[in-house]
């Protein structure tokens, strides 16, 4: 019996109205999510007085559409142009960008659209499965768990590039040191703002990645002097993923997809922080570990279905608690509001034909994405092939313009300024602009958890570790950290049959 | 341009130092207040600290590098011989167009924005040595109504206007 309520409110999500809503959100999702600048939480923003007269489900699914749709069309520009649409394609710039130059684009941005599909279906199985139990797990995360689990992903998460370690936690400590400018979180102090009002808000994200990929790219190319940019040319059947490459593909898009969805179900940018596990977890167990950063199609793979399964994960609180934990699903929770849905744990019993129909919206908008961005692969991958001295031009105004739209001011295109001279000073010195983007963003979420934890231990120390989950999570962080040095160590210690 | 892998180690570690100590230097200025009821200053001066011992890190380890290479070692730990991808380079191209941005930005109040990216756009292609001037126009003008086309009409993105559009 209740099965087949289940059933019967699931195809309430085929409905046409429901369909169209559905259609119109993954389309504005994935051209939001190519753009730069415009996150899928100002999206949905936009879109909020609409849904009143869509209706609680219509409404619910145009939205939820927009926030899956973004994470789809995010990397697109990161593979073409080596400009994050999102901030969790950053990491898929390392290798989607090295695939496009290799004349390859095509073959990411399929694998990528694949990915996404698979994640994004696999984590409403999660959801639809395991929402109540998972979320009442992810409860058992407070402030100090939470700064473990951030300190454990500094540590494990800085060694991206394989390059020198040391180069990478300066990088990190470099983003955490950015992402101290502005307000403190709790105590509302401007810090290292020099009086100057905009930038109390905090230096924004877009602008420095924007700036330190795009802007620093247009440099680079500009500094190449003598060699010209080689544009790769290839034929059509080219523009699809091969055999080999769809083989390799998929242990890494499982792996992406439950870690992805795992990682979604805590607070904090979980789809940024998901990105980065996947692909770290993809230089520790890919066969092909030694081709990450080179143009692999592993660290595509990976991230790019990490980043689409942590949406689904970040439904999870939100369905099952009320909670929301990113921008993206405050804004949904608001929209669940202005319908008159009250979000908790009676939402799926008081509104049944809601929920399943909103989870229904989600495997159909799956396919929809798929069906949508497929196709668009061939066209996408043939602005990878326009000559450099036509594109950069487009690349940079794409920069100012994604760098300005985030909060609507000049301060932050001087950001992004900044950030690009940083970004071209640190291709010449070699340093890895993707570690700085992870304590960036990491940053505010560290800095809070600690102040949250320290007082409500009352200025114990001891506090930080007093639970099992902290304590785990903070001997894995020194495990970390001190693992790669006592294993330099025993390598340098004379072997005694060599004597 | 030339110069051997230790010493640009060296450099980026001592630019790295330079502002590490600057940031704590500023970082110390905020109060840590009580630990049960942590200040402003406690994470700054905690990442500071940080960001000093990693730049000093770096900056002993390149300096070990080059005393090796002056004993005559051609081995420098944790530093690649070869020459870093992009130091063939000039270093011009990159500075007018740093120059270009700065001028851009601040213009734009007084300017405009879509007649000043227009001459950004036909400046940043002749830097890039788009041949003749009507494909640098014809540039500016595809790219401009793009960007008015999707974010002035579509995505109500509020461009600032000047004196003169």
């Amino acid at each position: 019996m209740a099965d087949a309520s289940i059933f019967s409110n699931l195809l309430i999500g085929l409905r046409p109205d429901n369909l169209l809503a559905c259609f119109a959100g993954v389309v504005l999702g994935t051209v939001v999510g190519v753009l730069p600048g415009l996150g899928p939480a100002a999206a949905m923003a936009l879109v909020l007085p609409l849904i009143s007269h869509l209706g609680p489900t219509a409404g619910l699914i145009m939205l939820a559409g927009i926030y899956y749709g973004a994470m789809y069309g995010g990397s697109t520009t990161s593979i073409l142009v080596n400009v994050p649409g999102e901030p969790a394609s950053v990491v898929t710039t390392l290798d989607g960008y090295q695939m496009a130059r290799k004349g390859r684009a095509g073959a990411a941005l399929a694998i990528a659209a694949i990915g996404s599909f698979v994640a994004g279906t696999v984590s409403v199985v999660f959801l639809q499965f395991f929402a109540p139990p998972l979320a009442r797990a992810a409860l058992d995360f407070g402030p100090a768990e939470y700064f473990a689990l951030t300190l454990l992903a500094v540590i494990l998460l800085s060694h991206l590039s394989g390059k020198s370690r040391a180069k990478s936690l300066a990088m990190i400590g470099l983003g955490l040191a950015l992402s101290s400018v502005g307000m403190d979180p709790l105590g509302g102090v401007s810090r290292f703002t020099f009086s100057y009002t905009p930038a109390q808000a905090g230096l924004s994200f877009i602008a420095v990645a924007t700036g330190l990929f795009g802007v620093a790219e247009v440099l680079s190319i500009l500094a190449e002097q003598e060699k010209s940019v080689e544009v790769v040319r290839v034929r059509f059947r080219d523009l699809y993923p091969n055999r080999e490459e769809l083989r390799r593909s998929v242990a890494p898009i499982l792996r992406g997809s439950f870690m992805g969805f795992l990682v979604g179900l805590i607070p904090g940018p979980a789809a940024t922080i998901a990105s980065f596990v996947a692909y770290a977890v993809e230089r520790r167990f890919s066969r092909h570990k030694a081709e990450l950063g080179t143009g692999a199609i592993e660290g595509v793979a990976g991230p790019e279905s990490a980043n689409n399964a942590a949406c689904g994960g970040g439904m999870v609180p939100l369905l099952s608690l009320g909670l929301a934990f990113t921008p993206a699903t405050a804004v949904l929770l608001s929209g669940m509001l202005i319908v008159g849905i009250t979000p908790g744990p009676f939402f799926i019993r008081n509104n049944p034909d809601v929920f399943w129909g909103v989870i229904a919206s989600f495997y159909v908008g799956n396919v929809m994405l798929l069906i949508l961005n497929l196709p668009l692969v061939g066209i996408f991958a043939r602005v990878a092939q326009i000559p450099a001295r036509y594109l950069m031009s487009g690349v940079l105004v794409l920069c100012i313009v994604g760098a300005f739209a985030d909060n609507n001011n000049l301060f932050d295109v001087w950001v992004m300024l900044g950030a690009g001279v940083l970004g071209f000073a640190m291709r010449r010195y070699e340093y890895d602009p993707a570690p700085l983007i992870l304590g960036l963003v990491l940053g505010p979420v560290m800095e809070r958890s600690l102040v949250q934890a320290l007082t409500m231990s009352q200025g114990n120390i001891a506090g930080l570790w007093e639970s099992g989950i902290s304590k785990f999570l903070l001997l894995a962080a020194v495990a970390a950290a001190l693992g790669p040095l006592a294993k330099q160590l025993v390598a340098r210690r004379p072997h005694p049959a060599a004597d | 341009m030339n110069r051997s892998p230790a010493i640009r180690e060296l450099q980026s570690g001592l630019a790295l130092l330079a502002f590490a100590l600057a940031y704590l230097f500023m970082a110390v200025r905020y109060p840590v207040e009580t630990l049960d009821n942590p200040g402003p200053g406690v994470f700054p001066r905690a990442v500071g600290g940080f960001l000093v011992a990693v730049a000093a890190w770096q900056v002993l380890r390149a300096s070990w590098a080059l005393r090796r290479r002056d004993a005559g070692s051609v081995r420098t730990a944790g530093v690649t011989d070869a020459e870093p991808a992009g130091s063939n380079t000039s270093g011009s191209r990159p500075l007018l167009m740093i120059g270009l941005l700065a001028l851009y930005l601040l213009a734009i109040p007084w300017i405009g924005f879509y007649l000043c990216t227009g001459v950004l756009i036909v400046a940043v292609s002749k830097l890039m040595n788009v041949p003749g001037w009507v494909r640098s126009l014809a540039l500016a003008l595809g790219i401009l109504g793009c960007s008015y086309a999707i974010f002035q009409i579509w995505l109500k993105v509020p461009f600032p206007r000047g004196y003169f559009f």
